[in-house]
């Protein structure tokens, strides 16, 4: 899945951009507001990837306590068994 | 009979500033009345005073520019700026009708240059202003958008500890009367002064003041007055499309937005840039609705609204431009 946001802002970056070349004397203006968005754009993947990590780990936990419950539930292994 | 035309297009004027307070009222109260922190009475009541006290705060440079950077000087009459006014209140009134939350300011631009390109061709546009006018139609929703988004991340980290929600509501639903406020103060700042604009074009046209002078006291009182007035009369319609249709907002969402729209609107307003009000508080309301997830923004009411913009200038100059075909043919 991809950061649909993140790529928004970049978007919306490179029309800032484009713009402050039409912008005359607000250039810094357009050229910051592109700036900003590649700030925000770069904040929006990273929070995108730690959410995605988090997820990862929730997921992992969920599936490693459902294996513990199984074993116990399937008490101790008898010696005769493979 | 000059000096009755010339009374009776600064009457019209003035009735477009009006009709720009209730069409864009909604902008300034949608967030307040959407998350209750007023009743839609009171809302309108609030909005008004802050309109009209704008002049104490902010210059005419918008006025000027509206005065002298849309079409040449030499061109400007009677009959081109009422034409001028007729394409902008249609488009208007048309807008209003389907709920669209259009801009009166572009329709403004839109037909002022309309009128002006039929009464003597292309060559009449003051190039440099349009640019810096049609930079800004993209550049003001953008920046709602970045700095509604940048204040509503900050809110959420400094209260992310706090428990107790029924409290974060009472403070952020009290701090929503103040953008409010900043926000109503920014739109009859900007809005008022593209009215006090026309009025200055038509006084220039008709050698009324010098070329080089600024806005007379008495348009400056007006313009706020009806724009005031405007307000005052409200409209429901749009106010339902901005506050509740575009994104769900909470107080604190509200308040994010009003105060990054109120940010522009001072800017502009100091630039002597004409922006929307109605472009800025809609970025800001997407931006304050991204910080969720972009599916939390209904793009399809969001698209609506970027068309209902696109149209604005031409349709307004096409009907400008009709408006003044009719008026030569009359007079």
């Amino acid at each position: 899945m991809r950061d649909r946001r993140a790529l928004f802002f970049v978007a919306a970056a490179v029309v800032c951009f484009l713009l402050s070349f039409v912008a005359d004397n607000q250039r810094w203006f357009a050229r910051i507001l592109a700036a900003a968005y590649i700030v925000l754009a770069a904040a929006s993947l990273l929070d995108f990837r730690s959410h995605d990590r988090l997820a990862a780990r929730v997921v992992e936990r969920a599936a490693a306590d459902t294996a513990e419950t199984a074993l116990e539930r399937a008490g101790p292994a008898r010696p005769d068994q493979p | 009979m000059q000096d009755l035309a010339l009374v009776a297009v600064i009457a019209v004027a003035l009735g477009f500033d009006f009709v720009n307070g209730f069409h864009d009222a909604a902008n300034s109260i949608a967030t307040v009345v959407s998350t209750r922190v007023l009743s839609p009475r009171m809302a309108v009541v609030w909005a008004a005073f802050f309109n009209f006290v704008a002049f104490l705060v902010f210059g005419t440079h918008v006025a000027t520019a509206i005065a002298k950077d849309v079409v040449k000087q030499d061109v400007l009459s009677i009959g081109m700026i009422f034409a001028g006014l007729v394409g902008a209140i249609v488009w208007d009134l048309i807008t209003f009708w389907f709920g669209l939350p259009t801009s009166s300011s572009h329709a403004l631009v839109g037909g002022m240059a309309g009128a002006a390109v039929a009464k003597a061709g292309g060559h009449v546009l003051v190039l440099t202003g349009l640019r810096k006018i049609g930079t800004f139609i993209v550049l003001s929703p953008f920046t709602g958008l970045a700095v509604a988004f940048i204040l509503m991340v900050g809110v959420l980290w400094a209260v992310h500890r706090v428990k107790r929600v029924e409290f974060l509501n009472k403070v952020f639903r009290r701090l929503q009367l103040v953008s409010a406020a900043a926000f109503s103060l920014g739109h009859g700042a900007n809005d008022a002064q593209k009215t006090m604009g026309i009025i200055l074009a038509l006084l220039i046209a008709n050698q009324k003041v010098d070329k080089k002078s600024g806005v007379p006291l008495w348009v400056v009182l007006s313009a706020h007055a009806a724009i005031g007035l405007g307000t005052l009369t409200g409209g429901w319609r749009i106010v339902h499309t901005m506050g509740s249709r575009i994104t769900k907002l909470q107080p604190a969402g509200g308040v994010c937005a009003e105060t990054a729209a109120a940010g522009i609107l001072f800017y502009t307003s100091h630039a002597g840039i004409p922006v929307s009000t109605t472009h800025a508080i809609t970025g800001a309301i997407v931006g304050v609705g991204s910080t969720h997830r972009l599916t939390a923004v209904r793009w399809g009411i969001a698209g609506r609204v970027v068309w209902a913009w696109l149209l604005t200038i031409p349709a307004s100059a096409v009907i400008a431009a009709i408006s003044y075909a009719i008026v030569s043919l009359v007079s």
